[in-house]
C-alpha cells in the first residue's frame, strides 16, 4: 500500500521549518500561484510570512475573490474601493500584473487613481473588465503604462491623446466593448510593433479596419465589421472572423485598396481559418469568380460555421477553399440546418472535383447533417481524396418526425463510399440537442 | 560551442552522471556555462549544493521534457502532464524543498513552476493552522498582533 498523501507529509517532514527559509523569489512564485485570498492569508502564518504576500508583483481581484469574501457586501462599488485601499496600502514594490474583473462592477472615477498608480508601478499585464452598460473613460495616465505587454479591456472608452507613441512592448491586445473609433484603433494596432495576438469584440458595426501588424500571429474578430484589409500581416497564422449578424459588407472599401478580395492573398502564413456563416455570406454575395487564385499552402485547419451547402455561392466557396488548400489537416463544418428545407439550388459532383487532393487531411467534423445530396457528395469527396484520414465525425440533426428513416438513409450511403485511407474511421454520433448545442460541441466522441 | 554530445554532471557528494547535452541544457545555468566555456563541455560540470539523489531526480525530469520537445508524437502533452503529476506526487517535503532550491539555482523554469504549483496546492483553501502543521511553521505572533493582521485585511479572513 502506498502511503496516503497526508501520512507521507507527516512521516518525512523534518522538525524544522524549511519552507520559510526558501529564497524569496521562490516564495513569491508560490504565492503568485495562489488565489489572492489564499495568498493574503499567509500573512498570519508567522512573522516571517507577514509581509511576503504584500511584496508579490501581482494583484488579482476577480469573481473568485469576490464570491469567496465580499458577496455579503452590496453594492460592490463602495466595498470594492475599501478593499482595494486595504490591499494597496500594504503593498510594497512594483505591480507587474493587475487584474480587475468583477461581475457587476461598473465604471468609477476612482479607477483613475488606480491607473495612475499602475502606470508608475511598471505594469506589464493589465486586465480591466467592467460591467457593460456604462463606459469607463480611460484617463490619460493609461498611455503612460509604457511597459504593457498584455492588455485586456472591457467596457471602456478611450479617446486619442494629442501625443501617443504606442505600446512598444505590447504582445497581446483584447478589446471587448471598448469604444475608441476605428481610426484610433487602427493607429493603436500599427503603433504596437511586436503585437502577436489581437482580439476584438464589438457589439456595434465597425467600419473599415486596416491591419498593419508585422508580428501578428492570431487575429480574432467577434463583431459585425464592414471590411478588413490585411495591409501588413506576413506571419498571421490564425484568423477567426465571426460577424454574428448580417452586415452590408463593403468589398471595395477605399480607392486603391483591394479589401475583401485580397483577404487570403495577403495572408501568406495562414494556418488556421475560422469563418462564421455571416462572413461567408457577405463574402460570397455577388459571385466569387475573382477569388482565391493563390493556393493556401499553409492552411491546416478550416472551420466554417452554419454553411448552406445547398446555396450555390456558399457551396462553391467551400469547394474553392478546399481546392486551394492542399495541406489541410482538419476540416470542421457545421451545416446551416435552417436552409435545408428550401431544397438545393445547385449540386455538387465528385467528378467535377477530380483535381482535389487532401494528402494531409487527418480529421473531419461535420455537424447537423441531414443526408442531402450535396452533404453526402461532400462526405464522399472527402473520403475519396484523403489517403491518411484518421477520423470522420458525423453528427446528424435531430428530426422529430422521421429521425430513424433519415439516419438509416445516411448510414446506408456511408457504408458504400470508397475510402482512400485504409485507417479511416467514421464515427457516427448521436443527434445534437439543439438547446444544449454549445455544450455538446466536442464531448460526444463515442464510436 | 560545445559539441552535441554528452555532458558529465557531478553532484556535491561526488556522484557523476553522464547526460545528453539536450537534457542538461534544459537548465539555463548549465546552458550558459557550456555556451561560455568550451572546457565544461569536455570536462566535468560540478553542480554545487545539489546531492546525487536530487540531481538524479532533476535529470529524470529534464530527460522526459527534452525528449518531448524533440518528438511530440511519442511524448505528447498529455503524457507529460501525467508524468509531471506523478513526479511531484511522489516527492516528500524535504525532496520538494531540495528540488525547489536546485531548480531555482539551475534555472530549470518549467520544473520550478511545477514545484511552486505543488506547494501552492498544499496551501490553497486551508486554514492557517493547517498550513502551519503541514509545513512546520511556528506561530510566533502575539494574540494582539494576530488581531491586528485580521484587522488589516478583514476581507481575507
Amino acid at each position: 500500500m502506498p502511503p496516503t498523501k497526508r501520512s507521507r507529509y507527516y512521516v518525512n517532514v523534518t522538525q524544522c521549518d524549511r519552507i520559510s527559509e526558501l529564497p524569496s523569489s521562490i516564495i513569491d512564485t508560490i504565492l503568485m500561484c495562489l488565489p489572492t485570498r489564499d495568498a493574503a492569508r499567509t500573512s498570519i502564518l508567522s512573522r516571517k510570512w507577514r509581509y511576503n504576500w504584500s511584496r508579490i508583483p501581482q494583484l488579482v481581484i476577480d469573481d473568485e475573490l469576490w464570491n469567496a469574501t465580499m458577496k455579503k457586501y452590496v453594492p460592490p462599488r463602495e466595498k470594492f474601493l475599501e478593499i482595494l485601499y486595504q490591499i494597496l496600502s500594504l503593498h510594497q514594490g512594483p505591480i507587474f500584473k493587475f487584474i480587475l474583473s468583477v461581475t457587476g462592477l461598473r465604471a468609477s472615477p476612482h479607477i483613475d487613481n488606480l491607473i495612475v498608480l499602475l502606470s508608475r508601478s511598471g505594469i506589464k499585464e493589465f486586465t480591466l473588465k467592467l460591467s457593460l452598460g456604462e463606459y469607463y473613460m480611460m484617463p490619460l495616465s493609461f498611455f503612460s503604462c509604457v511597459e504593457l505587454m498584455h492588455l485586456n479591456l472591457r467596457s471602456c472608452w478611450i479617446n486619442k491623446p494629442t501625443t501617443f507613441k504606442g505600446f512598444s512592448h505590447l504582445i497581446s491586445l483584447k478589446l471587448s466593448h471598448v469604444y475608441m473609433g476605428t481610426e484610433f484603433l487602427q493607429s493603436l494596432i500599427s503603433s504596437c510593433p511586436i503585437l502577436e495576438q489581437l482580439t476584438l469584440e464589438y457589439p456595434d458595426i465597425l467600419n473599415f479596419l486596416e491591419i498593419n501588424a508585422p508580428k501578428l500571429k492570431l487575429f480574432v474578430v467577434n463583431s459585425p465589421i464592414k471590411s478588413i484589409f490585411f495591409k501588413n500581416t506576413p506571419v498571421l497564422a490564425m484568423v477567426s472572423l465571426e460577424l454574428n449578424e448580417q452586415v452590408a459588407y463593403d468589398k471595395f472599401p477605399k480607392k486603391g485598396q483591394k479589401g475583401i478580395v485580397e483577404h487570403f492573398r495577403s495572408l501568406p502564413s495562414l494556418e488556421n481559418l475560422h469563418l462564421d456563416h455571416y462572413f461567408v455570406k457577405v463574402f460570397t454575395a455577388g459571385g466569387i469568380s475573382y477569388m482565391m487564385t493563390t493556393a493556401l499552402i499553409h492552411l491546416k485547419v478550416l472551420k466554417l460555421d452554419y454553411i448552406s451547402l445547398e446555396a450555390l455561392n456558399e457551396l462553391s466557396f467551400v469547394m474553392r477553399l478546399i481546392r486551394s488548400s492542399p495541406n489541410l489537416q482538419e476540416i470542421d463544418i457545421s451545416v446551416n440546418y435552417d436552409e435545408i428545407l428550401g431544397g438545393s439550388s445547385s449540386s455538387l459532383n465528385v467528378q467535377d472535383n477530380s483535381e482535389v487532393t487532401l494528402k494531409q487531411l487527418r480529421e473531419v467534423k461535420l455537424k447537423y447533417i441531414s443526408g442531402t445530396r450535396n452533404q453526402m457528395e461532400l462526405i464522399k469527396l472527402l473520403l475519396e481524396k484523403s489517403p491518411v484520414l484518421g477520423k470522420m465525425f458525423i453528427k446528424p440533426i435531430p428530426d422529430d418526425t422521421c429521425q430513424k428513416v433519415m439516419e438509416i438513409g445516411i448510414l446506408k450511403q456511408l457504408t458504400r463510399f470508397h475510402r482512400a485511407s485504409p485507417n479511416a474511421e467514421i464515427i457516427y454520433e448521436d443527434p445534437v440537442q439543439m438547446q444544449a448545442e454549445e455544450d455538446t460541441d466536442t464531448d460526444t466522441e463515442e464510436e | 560551442m560545445a559539441s552535441k554530445g554528452n555532458l558529465t554532471l557531478k553532484s556535491c557528494n561526488g556522484k557523476e552522471f553522464i547526460v545528453e547535452e539536450k537534457v542538461a541544457v534544459m537548465s539555463t545555468t548549465i546552458k550558459n556555462m557550456v555556451d561560455v566555456d568550451d572546457s565544461f563541455a569536455q570536462g566535468v560540470i560540478p553542480i554545487i549544493g545539489v546531492d546525487g539523489k536530487i540531481l538524479a531526480k532533476l535529470i529524470e525530469y529534464c530527460k522526459e521534457h527534452a525528449e518531448a520537445d524533440e518528438d511530440e508524437e511519442v511524448k505528447s502533452e498529455e503524457y507529460l502532464k501525467k508524468f509531471d503529476e506523478k513526479f511531484v506526487d511522489e516527492l516528500n517535503l524535504n525532496d520538494l524543498y531540495d528540488l525547489l532550491k536546485a531548480s531555482n539555482y539551475l534555472e530549470i523554469t518549467k520544473l520550478l513552476n511545477l514545484l511552486c504549483q505543488k506547494v501552492a496546492s498544499m496551501i490553497k483553501g486551508k486554514k492557517p493552522e493547517e498550513i502551519r502543521r503541514i509545513f512546520n511553521i511556528k506561530n510566533d505572533f502575539t494574540p494582539e498582533e494576530e488581531e491586528e493582521i485580521n484587522r488589516q485585511n478583514p476581507w481575507a479572513f
